[in-house]
């Protein structure tokens, strides 16, 4: 204190002067910002309710009298999509007040806020004579009457119902803050016969369970198919050379491929977020080890060297990291190592069994399987490991594909005894909204895909 | 040494406004929520800040003779030309009816200065009798009252009569006081009058129900949307709420008219008239911190 005070001493008055003045000036100007600050009242809302939107398409527009009608099942699909993420509530149509609603006026709020709709859609559509299909919507806050947006674009007629999945994200992105995932397609196994005797055929349909198409004529066993970054090519397993190989697969042109020329059998493929390498197993003796392929230079690449069943990698969306599972420690555990393989790290800790790890695309989560005595569940956990969280639990339960919005998860579900199959289920990430989704038959090994059009 | 002196003085001189201006702000009213923990407390300060802005009352008497009854004859048969429920005309239920209605056509400037003061002397009129405490001020205040009252009585009376409404009689009353109001500024300065933790409470649990926060989004745990709003004395919005702070990604978007849309839906909200000067213009801080967990 003393010594400080000496300091003081030393300085020339006139200069001890200017830096009072200098202060006092600064505390005055603080003092003034302060002022209003202080004059509301602040009270925070750290709570809510999670409940789903009321929202309400409108009947869209068209020119035409078939134009009206192809409007009323785009109309539709909008409305599944929104129902089906169960964050949103599409309002029957019956109660609507207005029913003319047209994408060229202001609506009247009022009549939407009595309905107690929040949002509101409305539209138009044409099909041109080129074919293609024009479309436009508006999306409003009913309660503040703004526009929180409104687009106009066109889409090829092969696949109208993408009309009303491009809607429908714009409108999900617009009101959750985070991308859709409507416009996009899932690659699974469908399974037909008896379960001794099941056929198993490669096949996509989009997200909401239309359109299915079949990839394979079920003569050979099919497995694990895996959506590039793409969206038009798939990685899958298959037994069409007698021995299990990894195959490349483009969907729209059907032109198919061997991956890599190895010895032994392949399995459990994935691409690399940057589509330019295959992820997968190499079979060796009782182990297998995972490799890396180079889709352009086919060079390989060994990634461990174990001892051990080294399976199921699945990169980290930026490419710097790989989760696998891997029995090297006695049981089947969740691994993370980096993209050239070095620095391997269990991360799985709890009791049971971790299996078919999948990195989320927004790189926040891995999903996995879980084997305890009698069940199987479906969980995540962040990369290190920590915050595990089961969503969803049953007989049999296994391979989680997350959707492009990372969401959003796909699994299958096996249902017991001889009667028994797989069916595929979506949940949501909080473990609410479960669904079953459309299938012709059993269908198992779901691959959620990048959305088409980005 | 003298440079670095220099130096170390406007630093620390720098460092103490950085302090008061960043420390300052932080969040000045939860100290203020704390002390009102106590509940009866609340209530008594009610009361003395009532008093407290009496005292300057003088200032009312020459402002009330001018205005008060042409303009209030004025407005209020307009009024209730709009609206359907008064001409019902049933005396009793007309009374309170009466002091609702008047609050929502607030357009005119006019008719919100004169809400306040209504409220204020109501209350003194009934609570200074039974107080014989405090020592000077009950007596000018229950003076000031009376004189009001018959001032205001005989004619709003017939005001009352000349309308064709029978409603009118009592509001009319109460309305001739409010051009005062504003001037009362023990009340505007607000410093006394402070909502009690149950009010901020039941507030605060109207906005949670119709608030539907986006969850499940990556960052969801450092979101904050602070949203001004601004209300009427019948706890219906002023004008759009504000939001006051800024984010870029779409998921602040999503969440900050979330945050508006649940503020529109939730109006009218039940707050104490009495209070008005605290919730006419509030700060909310949506967080949806509390709803999420692993």
């Amino acid at each position: 204190m003393n010594l400080a005070k000496n300091k003081f001493g030393e300085l020339p008055e006139t200069e001890m002067g200017k830096l009072f003045v200098l202060l006092f000036m600064l505390i005055v100007l603080a003092g003034f910002s302060v002022a209003p600050a202080r004059a509301q009242v602040e009270i925070d809302i750290t709570e809510g309710n999670v409940k789903a939107i009321p929202i309400a398409v409108a009947a869209f527009e068209g020119k035409s009298f078939d134009d009206q009608r192809f409007a009323q099942e785009v109309v539709q699909v909008i409305q599944a999509d929104l129902a089906g993420s169960g964050l949103f509530e599409p309002l029957d149509p019956l109660s609507f007040i207005d029913k003319g609603a047209s994408v060229l006026a202001v609506p009247k709020f009022s009549d939407w806020r009595i309905i107690k709709a929040q949002a509101l859609v409305v539209g138009q559509v044409e099909r041109l004579p080129d074919g293609r299909i024009k479309a436009q919507y508006r999306l409003w806050d009913v309660y503040s009457g703004k526009q929180l947006s409104g687009e106009q674009f066109f889409i090829a007629n092969d696949n109208w119902r993408r009309v009303g999945h491009v809607i429908a994200d714009t409108i999900y992105k617009r009101l959750t803050g985070e991308s859709g995932y409507f416009d996009t397609r899932i690659a699974f196994i469908d399974e037909t016969g008896t379960k001794k005797r099941r056929i198993k055929r490669l096949a996509v349909m989009d997200q909401d369970g239309h359109n299915m198409k079949y990839l394979t004529k079920g003569q050979h066993l099919v497995l694990t198919p895996r959506f590039g970054p793409r969206a038009n090519e798939i990685t899958f397993m298959s037994y069409e050379s007698g021995l299990p190989r990894v195959y490349l697969l483009n969907i729209e042109t059907g032109q198919k491929e061997v991956v890599g020329d190895f010895p032994t059998m392949t399995f459990a493929p994935r691409f690399s977020p940057n589509g330019q390498q295959i992820i997968m197993s190499l079979q060796q003796g009782a182990n297998a080890n995972i490799y890396t392929m180079d889709l352009r230079t086919r060079e390989t690449k060994r990634l461990t060297n174990s001892p051990s069943i080294d399976t199921a990698p699945s990169y980290a969306p930026d490419g710097k990291q790989i989760v696998f599972e891997s029995d090297r420690d006695g049981s089947k555990q969740l691994f993370v190592m980096n993209g050239d393989g070095t620095g391997a790290r269990r991360i799985s800790r709890g009791e049971g069994r971790y299996s078919t790890p999948v990195w989320s695309p927004r790189g926040d989560l891995i999903a996995f399987t879980k084997q305890v005595p009698g069940r199987f569940l479906i969980g995540v956990m962040r990369p290190d490991g920590t915050g595990e969280r089961i969503l969803t639990e049953g007989y049999h339960n296994e391979g989680p594909t997350w959707a492009p919005n990372g969401r959003v998860l796909m699994f299958f579900r096996e249902s017991p005894g001889e009667k028994g199959g797989a069916r595929i289920y979506s949940v949501d990430l909080t473990g609410y909204n479960e669904r079953r989704i459309r299938t012709p038959s059993w269908g198992s090994d779901p691959s959620w895909s990048p959305r088409v059009n980005k | 040494m003298r440079l670095g002196l220099i130096l170390s003085l406007m630093f620390h001189g720098a460092l103490l406004a950085f302090a008061l201006i960043s420390l300052v702000n932080a969040k000045p009213l939860k100290p203020v929520e704390v002390k009102s923990i106590p509940m009866e407390i609340v209530d008594i300060s009610e009361l003395t800040k009532l008093k407290a802005g009496l005292k300057k009352a003088p200032e009312k008497k020459e402002l009330k003779k001018p205005d008060e009854k042409p303009i209030a004859k004025q407005i209020e048969p307009e009024k209730k030309k709009k609206k359907p429920k008064p001409k019902r005309a049933v005396q009793p239920k007309a009374e309170k009816q009466a002091v609702e209605e008047v609050k929502p056509p607030e357009k005119k400037e006019v008719v919100k200065k004169k809400v306040e003061p209504v409220v204020v002397k109501k209350k003194v009129a009934k609570k200074p009798k039974p107080k014989p405490k405090p020592k000077v001020k009950p007596k000018p205040k229950a003076k000031i009252v009376k004189k009001v009252k018959k001032k205001s009585f005989d004619e709003d009376k017939i005001a009352a009569l000349l309308n064709k409404v029978p409603d009118s009689g009592p509001t009319s009353s109460k309305l001739p006081d409010l051009p005062g109001a504003k001037k009362v500024k023990g009340d505007s300065r607000g410093k006394d009058v402070r909502m009690s933790i149950n009010e901020i409470d039941a507030f605060r649990r109207q906005v949670s129900r119709c608030w539907n926060p986006p969850v499940g989004g990556l960052g969801a745990e450092d979101l904050l949307v602070k949203v001004r709003m601004e209300l009427r004395k019948d706890g219906t919005l002023k004008n759009q709420p504000k939001v006051m702070n800024r984010g870029s990604s779409s998921f602040f978007r999503a969440a900050a008219d979330s945050a508006t849309r649940a503020i529109w839906q939730c109006q009218p909200y039940n707050l104490p008239v009495s209070k008005y000067k605290v919730w006419q213009d509030m700060i909310l801080n949506f967080n949806p911190q509390d709803m999420l967990r692993g």
